[in-house]
C-alpha cells in the first residue's frame, strides 16, 4: 500500500461480522489501521468532521449497505459527491445481490461491490481475496 | 361480490317476438274490414258501370225507336201524299214519293224489329205501317189497273185516313213512352250513381277510419317493442355494469392475494436474510473456535506433554474431546439450519421473479435436463427415454427446475433391485398439457403422496441427503404458471408424477395488477 499509511474504515453494523472481517484481511496481510463504527451517524462523523483520524490522511471505506440509521448508499452518494473525498475507494460490502441495487451503486461511484457470501467457508475466502487485494491496491492522496 | 346482480326482466308485449303476432285480435279484425270494405267499393264501382252501360243501352234503343218511328211516319206520310197526288192527277211523277217509301219501309221495320223492344206500342206501330202500305198498294194498283173509281171509293172508305191517324197515335205514344223511359234511366242511374258515390265517400271513411286505428294500434304495438327494447338494453346494461362490479371484485380479491403473497414472500426474503447475519456470526465464530481448539490441542499435545508438564485430565479432556464435540454439533445444526435458510430464500427470490412466457420445445429441453443427469444416471447405470413432448409456452427456467427436479428425484430414489428406467412424456388435450414423469424407483406410500410436496417434509427411507425443498419447489414454481402437479405411486414399483400445465402461459398478471395498483 501506500507510502502514507491508509486507514480502513470500515462501516459495519453488525459487530460479529466487523471482526470476522476484519480477522480474515489481516490474515491476508492487511495491518493497516481499521476503524469500525457500526452505525451511519459515526461514519459520517468520521468522514466529514475526521474527529479521529488525522487530517489529509489516505482513506478507504469498507460499507455495508445495510445500516440501522441511513442507508449505505446515502453514505456513498456523499462522499463521491465532496470533493475532497470524492476518490476515496469505496468497496461495498454487503449481502444484496439485487441487480439494481449494484447498479446503482456502481453509477453513485462505488469502485467495487462485494456480495458477502451466504456460506461462511466462501465469506472467509471472499474476505481474505479481498485482504490480499487491498494490500496491492493504490490509494489516491486526499484533495 | 356484496350486491347481487340486479337481473330485470323485460316486460315486452305478449309474443312480441313474431310477426305474426304483431297484430292483436282487433287489428286484425279492422284489418278484415278494411278489405270488405274495398270489396264494396269495387263492387259499388262495378254496378255503376254496368247499370251505366246499361242505361247507356237503353237510351240508345229508345232513340232508335224514336228515329225509326219518326222516319217511319215521314215516309208513311210522304206515301200518302204520293198516293193521293197520283189518284187525283193520275200522273205516275206524283208516286215518287209513294215508290221511295216503299223501296225503304221494309227496311225501317227490319231494323225496328232488330231493336228488340216488344213494347205493345211498337207492335202497333209495325202493324199500323204495314197496314197502312197494304191500304196504299190496293189503291195504287187499282189507279194502275184504271179502276180509278174503286180506288177513289176506297179512299172514301176512310180506312187509309183511320190507320193513319191510329198510327199518329201510337208514334205519339211511343214517343211519350220512350222519352219517359229515357229520363227514368237517367233518373235511376243519377241516383243509382249518387248512392254509389255516398257508398264510396263512406267506404272511404270507413277505411280512414281503420287505417287511423290500424295505425295508432301498430304505434303502440311499435312504441311496446320499443320500449320492451330499451328496458332490455337496459337489462343488458345493468348486466355489463354487474359483470363489471364482478370483474373489478375479482380484480381486487386478486390483487390483494397478490399483496398477501408478496408480503409473505418479503416476510419470508426478510426473515431469511436477518437469520442469516447472525448465523454467519454463529458459523464464522464457531470456526474461529475450531481453530484455536486445534491450535490449544496442539500446544498441549505436542508441547506440554513432550516436555514433561502435567495436563489435568479435565484439561486434556477439554481440548482434545468436549470442545471438538461441541463444535461438532454446533457446525452440524448450523449447517442445516444455513441449508434451511438458504432453502426459504431461494423459494422466496424464485416468487419474486418475473416469469417470461416464451415457446419452449419440450424435447429439446428435457434433452437438455436429460444431459445434466446424465452423469449421475451413469453411475446408476439408468436409461432415460423421452416420449413425445408437446411444445409449451412457458418460463425457460421455472420448466426447467421443474423437470429436473423431477428427474434427479427419479434417479435419487431409484430401486436397487432392478435396472433404473425414467421415461418422460406428454400429451395435448385443447388447451392443456400433461406431462408425465414415470420411474420403475422404490415408490412412495399412499400416506405420502401429499406430504412429499410439503416444505422440509420428506417420505420413506432417509438414504439419501436432502432438505425436503425439492417438490415444494416444483409445486410452487407449477402454481405460479398455472400449473398442478400430482404423484401416482406403487411402493416397489415406481412412481407417476403427473405435471399439467396451459398450452400458453399468459403474461403475468399478478404482476401487471400489482404495477397497475402502483401506478394508481
Amino acid at each position: 500500500m501506500n507510502a502514507v499509511p491508509v486507514t480502513i474504515l470500515l462501516i459495519e453494523d453488525d459487530d460479529g461480522h466487523a471482526r470476522l472481517i476484519e480477522k480474515n484481511v489481516r490474515r491476508a496481510g492487511v495491518t493497516n489501521a481499521i476503524i469500525h463504527v457500526s452505525d451511519g451517524t459515526s461514519a459520517m462523523a468520521h468522514l466529514f468532521d475526521r474527529g479521529e483520524t488525522v487530517k489529509g490522511d489516505p482513506i478507504l471505506v469498507l460499507l455495508d449497505l445495510n445500516l440501522p440509521d441511513m442507508s449505505g448508499t446515502d453514505i456513498l452518494a456523499r462522499i463521491k459527491a465532496d470533493p475532497a473525498l470524492k476518490r476515496t475507494p469505496v468497496v461495498v460490502l454487503t449481502t444484496t445481490d439485487d441487480r439494481q441495487e449494484i447498479q446503482r451503486c456502481y453509477d453513485l461511484g462505488c469502485n467495487v461491490y462485494i456480495t458477502k457470501p451466504v456460506e461462511y467457508e466462501a465469506f472467509a475466502v471472499a474476505i481474505r481475496q479481498l485482504g490480499l487485494f487491498l494490500t496491492v491496491m493504490q490509494v489516491p492522496e486526499p484533495a | 361480490m356484496d350486491a347481487p346482480i340486479a337481473m330485470p326482466v323485460a316486460d315486452a308485449p305478449r309474443g312480441a317476438s313474431a310477426w305474426g303476432s304483431l297484430y292483436g285480435r282487433s287489428e286484425r279484425l279492422a284489418l278484415a274490414a278494411g278489405a270488405l270494405l274495398m270489396v264494396v267499393i269495387v263492387a259499388g264501382s262495378v254496378l255503376l258501370a254496368s247499370r251505366t252501360a246499361t242505361n247507356l243501352r237503353n237510351g240508345e234503343t229508345s232513340r232508335n225507336i224514336r228515329l225509326l218511328t219518326t222516319d217511319l211516319l215521314q215516309l208513311v206520310t210522304n206515301a200518302e201524299s204520293g198516293q193521293r197526288g197520283y189518284l187525283l192527277i193520275g200522273r205516275r211523277e206524283y208516286l215518287a214519293p209513294y215508290l221511295d217509301a216503299t223501296r225503304r219501309v221494309p227496311d225501317l221495320l227490319a231494323r225496328l224489329d232488330q231493336v228488340l223492344d216488344r213494347s205493345p206500342e211498337v207492335k202497333a206501330l209495325q202493324e199500323g205501317i204495314q197496314s197502312k202500305m197494304v191500304e196504299l198498294a190496293r189503291t195504287v194498283r187499282l189507279q194502275e189497273a184504271g179502276r180509278h173509281d174503286e180506288a177513289l171509293a176506297l179512299v172514301e172508305t176512310d180506312l187509309g185516313r183511320n190507320v193513319m191517324e191510329k198510327l199518329r197515335g201510337v208514334a205519339r205514344k211511343l214517343e211519350t213512352t220512350q222519352r219517359l223511359r229515357i229520363s227514368t234511366d237517367l233518373a235511376a242511374s243519377e241516383t243509382g250513381a249518387r248512392g254509389l258515390v255516398w257508398v264510396d265517400l263512406a267506404a272511404l271513411l270507413g277505411l280512414l277510419l281503420l287505417a287511423v286505428f290500424v295505425g295508432s294500434s301498430l304505434r303502440r304495438t311499435l312504441l311496446a317493442l320499443d320500449a320492451s327494447g330499451r328496458s332490455l338494453e337496459a337489462a343488458n346494461a345493468e348486466l355489463r355494469r354487474g359483470s363489471d362490479r364482478l370483474e373489478g371484485a375479482v380484480a381486487a380479491r386478486t390483487l390483494d392475494l397478490t399483496n398477501a403473497n408478496e408480503e409473505i414472500q418479503r416476510f419470508a426474503y426478510i426473515v431469511s436474510h436477518d437469520l442469516r447475519a447472525p448465523l454467519l456470526n454463529i458459523i464464522g465464530f464457531t470456526s474461529e473456535l475450531e481453530n484455536a481448539t486445534e491450535r490449544l490441542g496442539a500446544f498441549v499435545a505436542l508441547n506440554l506433554e513432550p516436555a514433561g508438564i502435567e495436563v489435568p485430565q479435565a484439561v486434556r479432556e477439554a481440548s482434545q474431546e468436549d470442545l471438538p464435540e461441541a463444535i461438532r454439533f454446533i457446525r452440524t445444526s448450523t449447517a442445516k439450519m444455513d441449508r434451511l435458510i438458504t432453502a426459504i430464500l431461494r423459494l422466496s427470490r424464485e416468487g419474486r421473479r418475473v416469469l417470461v412466457p416464451e415457446q419452449l420445445d419440450m424435447a429439446q429441453l428435457v434433452g437438455g435436463v436429460f444431459d445434466t443427469v446424465r452423469h449421475q444416471a451413469h453411475v446408476v447405470g439408468a436409461e432415460l427415454v423421452s416420449g413425445a413432448l408437446p411444445a409449451v409456452v412457458s418460463d425457460r427456467l421455472a420448466i426447467e427446475q421443474v423437470f429436473s427436479n423431477l428427474v434427479e428425484n427419479a434417479l435419487k430414489y431409484a430401486s436397487l433391485e432392478r435396472p433404473v428406467k425414467v421415461e418422460v412424456s406428454g400429451t395435448r388435450r385443447g388447451a392443456t398439457l400433461t406431462y408425465m414423469v414415470r420411474d420403475n424407483g422404490r415408490g412412495i406410500a399412499e400416506r405420502d403422496l401429499e406430504r412429499i410436496f410439503e416444505l422440509f417434509r420428506r417420505a420413506g427411507q432417509q438414504t439419501v441427503p436432502g432438505e425436503g425443498i425439492g417438490l415444494a419447489h416444483v409445486r410452487t414454481l407449477l402454481r405460479r404458471l398455472g400449473g398442478t402437479i400430482e404423484c401416482s405411486s406403487v411402493p416397489g414399483s415406481g412412481s407417476t408424477f403427473t405435471v399439467v400445465l396451459p398450452a400458453v402461459l399468459a403474461p403475468d398478471r399478478a404482476a401487471m395488477l400489482q404495477r397497475g395498483a402502483l401506478l394508481e
